[in-house]
């Protein structure tokens, strides 16, 4: 099957962080709103609102927008 | 999968007042989340593709839309969705894309196994840079990126790639060395590291670096640069001002220094690429 990726604009970050429940601390790192706990990504790394390109379901993959994580990416 | 994406669009419908869309089919319906204020919903029928754009909905529409998002992301499997941002989404299918190309796989293969997987992994990061770089394409936030990322080993990487150093020099020395009876994997990734820590046979000239910087790194390469292997110092310049710095430089290194020689290459529409090839005719003292 063909992946499905659904993209959004760059001002829309937060509306899409919240339909996963996930908000932003006072440091700008993502966080589950209910826990208050900080995201990670699969090599273990906090995830910066600035830093967020996208979720893949794994079951919720956080990535990161430098080059090193989208070639990851690009390979997975 | 088709009946269930028009359930799930007929949920959306109750949500948007949404007027008559038409799409070339039911399948494979590209879906974007967009900023257009106007209307609440946009179908680009070519591209079989709805955009939604969340600032036009009210406050109910919104959190409803969600939920059926939410929804939409719950059906799938693993690996079978994701959403991303537009700008990284097309970045991603671009270094797929570049991925493929003849002359990246390549080099890709060649390096394989024969440096570790750390300098690997920069590589592939480089090689995208410079497929990037090729179509003409400003690299400057990749460069920046690539840096941040894999700080100055990075940086090198990246000004080897962009002038073609691992499928020439670079490659070359390990191709002639593996001849040698006592050649080994670790002799060569022991050379490669200090290549790309040091870039011993190499200067590459920036905005940042001012002339005196500049004219003392490569004084001191051109001490040294013969213990890799190399018979020649590269100095590499792109840009108005580096070309004149590097002119600059290049004038008062013949006047200073006995038996050396230098090629001046000027490149480009408007000669805004400089190599400068330099070589000691015989031990010298810089």
């Amino acid at each position: 099957m063909n992946k499905k990726i659904i993209t959004y604009d760059e001002s829309l970050k937060n509306e899409i962080l919240s339909i996963f429940n996930k908000g932003v601390d006072g440091e700008n790192f993502i966080v589950e709103k209910d826990t208050n706990l900080r995201v990670l990504t699969p090599e273990g790394e906090e995830v910066k609102l600035g830093e967020f390109a996208g979720i893949s379901k794994g079951s919720e993959v956080f990535i990161k927008s430098d080059i090193r994580s989208l070639i990851k990416h690009a390979k997975s | 999968m088709v009946n269930w994406f028009k359930e799930w669009f007929k949920k959306l419908e109750k949500i948007i007042e949404i007027k008559e869309i038409k799409l070339l089919s039911d399948i494979n319906v590209g879906i974007s989340i967009g900023k257009n204020d106007k209307e609440k919903i946009q179908a680009l029928p070519k591209e079989n593709k709805i955009i939604i754009n969340f600032p036009a909905l009210d406050k109910k529409e919104l959190e409803e839309t969600k939920k059926i998002f939410k929804e939409y992301y719950d059906h799938f499997e693993k690996n079978e969705i994701e959403f991303m941002e537009t700008k990284f989404n097309e970045r991603v299918k671009d270094i797929q894309e570049k991925g493929k190309l003849e002359s990246i796989e390549n080099i890709l293969d060649f390096y394989k196994g024969k440096i570790s997987d750390e300098y690997f992994e920069i590589l592939e990061a480089c090689m995208y840079l410079k497929s990037v770089y090729n179509e003409g394409k400003p690299v400057d936030d990749l460069k920046e990126d690539i840096g941040n990322t894999y700080k100055q080993i990075g940086r090198n990487m990246a000004n080897l790639a962009t002038t073609r150093y691992f499928e020439g020099f670079i490659k070359d020395y390990y191709e002639e060395k593996s001849k040698e009876g006592n050649f080994t994997i670790e002799k060569f990734r022991e050379w490669f590291i200090e290549v790309v820590k040091t870039t011993p046979f190499t200067v590459f000239s920036c905005q940042e670096k001012s002339e005196s910087q500049l004219k003392s790194e490569i004084t001191s390469k051109l001490e040294r640069f013969n213990k890799y292997g190399a018979e020649f110092l590269y100095v590499h310049g792109l840009g108005k001002s580096n070309v004149l710095k590097i002119l600059n430089i290049v004038s008062k290194l013949e006047e200073a220094i006995k038996d050396i020689d230098i090629i001046v290459d000027l490149l480009g529409k408007d000669m805004n690429i400089i190599i400068v090839k330099i070589s000691l005719k015989k031990k010298n003292t810089v």
